[in-house]
């Protein structure tokens, strides 16, 4: 008997639901307009020297590209468009663009300026923090900027993504790694409860492939995984190398996302003598106790302190 | 039954509703004033056979209330944002956030659970003693085993061919529990401007897992078992930081702590097939087998040391100043310090070893060498970057990285040890505290000088200075080489190609012979070897709002050195394809497809040998191979509708994957084995996963709606790790050869879930 096929009845919840629904939608009124608040658009900004023409002269033409509710228009906060310049805060002073009857050529544009060019525009105000670090990151030597990413006015997804979430963002390009999300053995990034961003700062970061915890894989897995930190009495040189030296993190085929099967993995670097390196294939599978180095948790059903060992005889990490 | 009547009905009706759209319904508008937030209340049920675990795997689908509410509010003076998502589920998530033109505050709740099996079983009891786990057996069943009395048609642990089909006397002791764990994650941020310039901030984290999960506790070689470890652990974070920047350039500093705690520090489990210590071998002192270790002839308990409490101390500082034509310095610096000071347990406590009587012989197991691990790890780690854009041809990066893991933990000397808590044995070495340190220099040239396109060079370099390991040094070389395209609207073109060379000196076989490593043996990690990696990506945009892509990857790693024979991985490459198109006609409608296969394989060779100076260990046709093969293929496709006819919104997405895994063993010691009838091939390893979603938003008003979902997922899988009892696929057997176990292993799934839930936005 399944956990799931318990049920008391989905028709009691479901009426009353509908019944709530039904309360909800009768008491709703018939039309209501609270006023849009001019001030969170930065409305109300006058032309200034400096070329500036004021935002309310950007939205007679472009009142499709407003920017309410976005962090960009919190007015309270003295570092945002909203509070500056609105729209002229990016996209430069529009005099000249009014002036010149629309001409694009005497505005700047992010979406088609230079990858470069148009990050150089988001730093000058996004360069603390997670972004401090975007010159000379992998992104940016690779020609990808703040637009390739982001989209000020038609945002799909969260946090001004130019789709609707991460994976499917930055699957356009590393369409090899988030296909790997499809693996059975995966972290949770598909179910929603992981992102590329728990992981990595694409906008740049100290440690190798954008992980954006300590200097090493290793620092960047062991922020989440603190139960393998240690440092332990024995240490396995695998482990205290690098997590990817057995791990796939963005998902495998593999039981516990390694990079190869049990007890094959391990078979790659214990050529020793005895039971390490001995044939395990489908003989030893049906004949013979051995089959336990096969089956199940295969080497580390003995070897279950591969991470490293506190035991004083965790030597073979046995205990 | 009833679930299955439910997603029928979730089905026909969102089916329906589908047709509906076509008919004559008055457009609804959207609400004309802007929206604060949305409630949903509805009800999830879900229909499963096969591995209901696996279906859930990180997801709370049980039959329940489903909840979702979000409100975000913004005016001049402040913003605030409020999530409820799964509420009262296993799963479920909460945050609130909230910033003024001074302060940011930042909270959320997250529960993640991880469902390893339903249909587990164990014939062991779980109980806790402070700090210690404990897992027992049933008493009269062990000494059955043990003074082999057990019931005839029955074994201890089946241990060859002839007993592999008799039950295990604990097959009906095995009793079902549900294998699983939660990680509930709490955070809490809090940053204040104290001026435009500098903010201070302070965050505090908690991650706590508990529940269970499965681990392995062996005796002997005969006797390898897995049972469900409890698990009660936290992690506790802080950082507090103060951040000043200007137009000029940035600087943080930042102290971080983090602390694990684990309330199980040891566990202590029963043997399956003993019930006393064993005394009766008669050359001992006092009657341990020496051949214990792997006979079964060992303890009664065994005794391990679970996750130790470790504490991490950081102090950050970073930095990033700017200057003139567009040229700045970015740096990080960390300071590290991580200490374990865990009370380490017994050497062993089976009370044949553990007695003066054999303290005569092996003096070093009378007492430890010291009571605590007081282990420590001081790192230092250091970023620098310097980037330049003096002209709009040509752009300069030069990176360079430290890191220094300085591992002072004292070297624990190994006098003496205890094999399997069955066997003392002579002196054996000591701990190898690793260290390492590693200096890391890329530096990169890109060129803009053809319209539209970037050539970019590149050099790296990395040495890496390491104790105690084969090669002390190992240096990677690096070249790459890229090209982009820019700011063309009808193609998007990028490709790279890196190889790198890594070279080892100062090589110390003995760290390779000493453990008992064949000569010849490489360990891939610590191997010279040469990489190369090339990835091409084309995007074409013929016209707005429809794009194709294709896109190639390529790796090899070759670690063939020319030793003959050399052992261990001597290559492994992947190749990896995708094309898909995405298609907006609309602003409301958008559907796409991708399709993509990879292939990955590797060879690794070694030798079936007892040591020296055993004639097979140095005797090549002992030698085998073993060739692993995956291809894997996947398949996506969805289609998306915003607000079609001002009342509708639709996602329907279906998604595949399908992957087969060979294992081929060859070799001269392969055929030898097949030539006595003693090798037999490997099943290949087989998944497919199949995952369909529908998810229908329908608002009868500007404010009110119904919202019907579906997700189906169907998962076959054919793994010959995994036992099911004979003639009983799905069932779990736990007594196979060699050991007991829960059961747990990769099963397959065929599972729906329907939702249905009223929508109010507000």
């Amino acid at each position: 008997m399944g956990r799931l096929k318990r049920t008391l009845g989905p028709a009691v919840p479901i009426a009353g639901a509908l019944a709530l629904w039904i309360v909800a939608v009768a008491t709703v009124p018939a039309e209501s307009t609270p006023a849009v608040t001019a001030a969170t658009t930065g409305a109300g900004v006058p032309a200034q020297a400096g070329g500036y023409v004021g935002e309310d002269t950007c939205l007679t033409c472009h009142e499709s590209q407003r920017y309410d509710r976005t962090a960009h228009a919190f007015a309270a906060n003295e570092h945002t468009p909203a509070a500056t310049h609105g729209c002229e805060s990016c996209h430069g002073p529009g005099q000249a663009h009014v002036d010149g009857g629309g001409d694009t050529a005497l505005i700047k544009n992010p979406t088609s300026m230079s990858p470069r060019d148009a990050s150089e525009l988001c730093t000058t105000c996004h360069d603390r923090a997670t972004h401090a670090l975007w010159n000379g990151s992998a992104h940016d030597q690779r020609n990808v900027g703040c637009a390739s990413c982001h989209s000020i006015h038609t945002a799909k997804g969260e946090p001004m993504l130019a789709a609707a979430s991460e994976p499917a963002l930055c699957g356009t390009c590393h369409r090899n790694i988030t296909n790997k999300t499809h693996r059975f053995n995966h972290m949770p990034v598909r179910e929603g409860e992981l992102k590329c961003g728990s992981c990595h700062n694409v906008h740049g970061s100290a440690n190798v492939k954008l992980l954006k915890a300590g200097v090493t894989v290793n620092e960047s897995c062991m922020s989440c995984h603190s139960e393998k930190r240690g440092p332990m009495l024995w240490e396995h040189p695998p482990v205290a190398e690098s997590c990817v030296t057995c791990h796939d993190p963005h998902g495998s085929s593999n039981d516990r996302m390694l990079v190869a099967k049990q007890p094959y993995l391990c078979q790659r670097c214990h050529v020793t003598s005895r039971h390490p390196p001995t044939v395990y294939d489908g003989y030893l599978l049906k004949n013979s106790q051995n089959a336990n180095k096969i089956y199940g948790r295969s080497c580390v059903v003995c070897h279950q302190m591969v991470h490293g060992s506190n035991a004083p005889v965790g030597k073979a990490f046995l205990r | 039954m009833r679930n299955r009547l439910l997603m029928v009905t979730a089905a026909l009706v969102l089916a329906s509703t589908s047709l509906a759209l076509a008919q004559t319904q008055p457009a609804q508008p959207a609400p004309a004033s802007p929206l604060l937030g949305s409630v949903s209340i509805g009800y999830q049920g879900s229909s499963v056979t096969g591995d209901e675990a696996r279906f859930e795997r990180y997801r709370d689908l049980r039959n329940r209330q489903n909840v979702q509410f979000d409100f975000a509010k913004a005016t001049e003076k402040y913003l605030l944002d409020i999530t409820a998502i799964n509420v009262g589920n296993r799963n479920s998530a909460y945050g609130f956030d909230f910033a003024n033109s001074k302060l940011k505050f930042e909270f959320s709740f997250d529960a993640i659970p991880f469902n390893y099996g339903y249909n587990t079983r164990t014939p062991w009891t779980v109980s806790t003693n402070g700090s210690v786990a404990n897992l027992t057996l049933d008493p009269a069943t062990r000494l059955a085993i043990e003074t082999r009395t057990i019931p005839s048609g029955t074994v201890g642990i089946a241990n060859n061919a002839a007993t592999a089909a008799l039950p295990s006397v604990w097959r009906p002791l095995a009793t079902p529990f549900d294998l699983d764990s939660r990680r509930d994650s709490f955070h809490v941020g809090l940053k204040y401007a104290i001026t435009r310039e500098l903010e201070a901030e302070f965050a505090l984290a908690s991650h706590k897992r508990h529940g269970y999960m499965p681990f392995g506790g062996a005796f002997a070689f005969n006797n390898a078992n897995e049972f469900p470890l409890p698990i009660d652990d936290r992690t506790t974070d802080i950082e507090a930081g103060v951040d000043w920047a200007n137009d000029k350039g940035m600087f943080r500093i930042a102290y971080e702590r983090s602390m694990f705690a684990n309330t199980y520090n040891s566990l202590v489990w029963d043997n399956p097939i003993r019930a006393t210590d064993y005394s009766g071998n008669r050359t001992t002192v006092t009657g341990y087998d020496p051949s214990g270790y792997s006979n079964g002839n060992g303890p009664a308990t065994g005794r391990l040391a679970t996750a130790p409490d470790n504490t991490l101390n950081a102090v950050i500082f970073t930095g990033l100043a700017k200057f003139a034509r567009r040229t700045s310095l970015s740096g990080t610096l960390a300071v590290i310090s991580m200490t374990q000071d865990e009370a380490l347990i017994p050497w062993t406590t089976n009370s044949v070893i553990a007695n003066p009587t054999v303290y005569a012989a092996f003096p070093a197991l009378a007492q430890l060498p010291r009571s605590t691990a007081d282990a420590e790890v001081k790192a230092l780690n250091a970023s620098f970057v310097f980037n330049t854009r003096a002209n709009q041809y040509v752009n300069l990066t030069a990176r360079y990285r430290y890191h220094d893991h300085d591992n002072r933990t004292p070297a624990f000397p190994l006098n003496n040890t205890v094999r399997f808590d069955a066997v003392p044995e002579p002196p054996s070495g000591s701990t190898e505290p690793y260290t390492i340190t590693q200096n890391k220099f890329d530096v990169d040239a890109s060129f803009n000088v053809l319209p539209y396109t970037s050539f970019k060079i590149g050099y790296g370099l990395d040495a890496n200075k390491k104790t105690y390991l084969a090669y002390r040094k190992l240096t990677d070389n690096t070249v790459r080489a890229s090209v982009d395209t820019l700011g063309n609207q009808y193609v998007t073109f990028r490709a790279i190609f890196e190889h790198t060379k890594r070279s080892g000196s100062e090589f110390h076989q003995e760290a390779i012979v000493d453990p008992g490593g064949q000569p010849n043996l490489r360990l891939f990690d610590d191997a010279e070897r040469t990489r190369d990696r090339a990835t091409l990506l084309v995007t074409l945009m013929p016209m707005p709002l429809f794009d194709i892509t294709a896109s190639y990857g390529y790796g090899k790693d070759d670690y063939d050195i020319g030793l003959n024979p050399q052992f261990g991985l001597l290559n492994n490459d992947n190749n990896v394809v995708n094309v898909g198109f995405n298609v907006s006609p609309t602003d409301q409608v958008s559907f796409g497809l991708n399709v993509g296969q990879e292939k990955f394989t590797s060879l690794q060779r070694s030798r079936n040998a007892n040591p020296g100076p055993d004639p097979s260990w140095t005797d090549p046709s002992r030698d085998w191979l073993l060739d692993n093969d995956e291809t894997v293929r996947t398949f996506d496709l969805y289609l998306d509708v915003v607000r079609l006819a001002g009342t509708t919104d639709l996602r329907v997405a279906y998604d595949f994957s399908d992957s087969d895994n060979a294992f081929v063993h060859s070799g001269p010691r392969i055929d030898a084995l097949r030539a006595i009838s003693q090798s037999e091939a490997l099943p290949n390893v087989t998944n497919k996963w199949h995952r369909f979603i529908a998810d229908l938003k329908y608002f009868f008003t500007a404010r009110a709606g119904v919202g019907l979902g579906y997700w189906y997922e169907k998962f076959e899988v054919s793994d010959f790790a995994t036992i099911d009892l004979p003639g009983q696929s799905g069932d779990p057997r736990v007594d196979y050869l060699g050991g007991i176990t829960t059961g747990y292993g990769n099963r397959p799934y065929t599972g729906s879930t329907g939702f249905i839930r009223l929508l109010y936005l507000f």
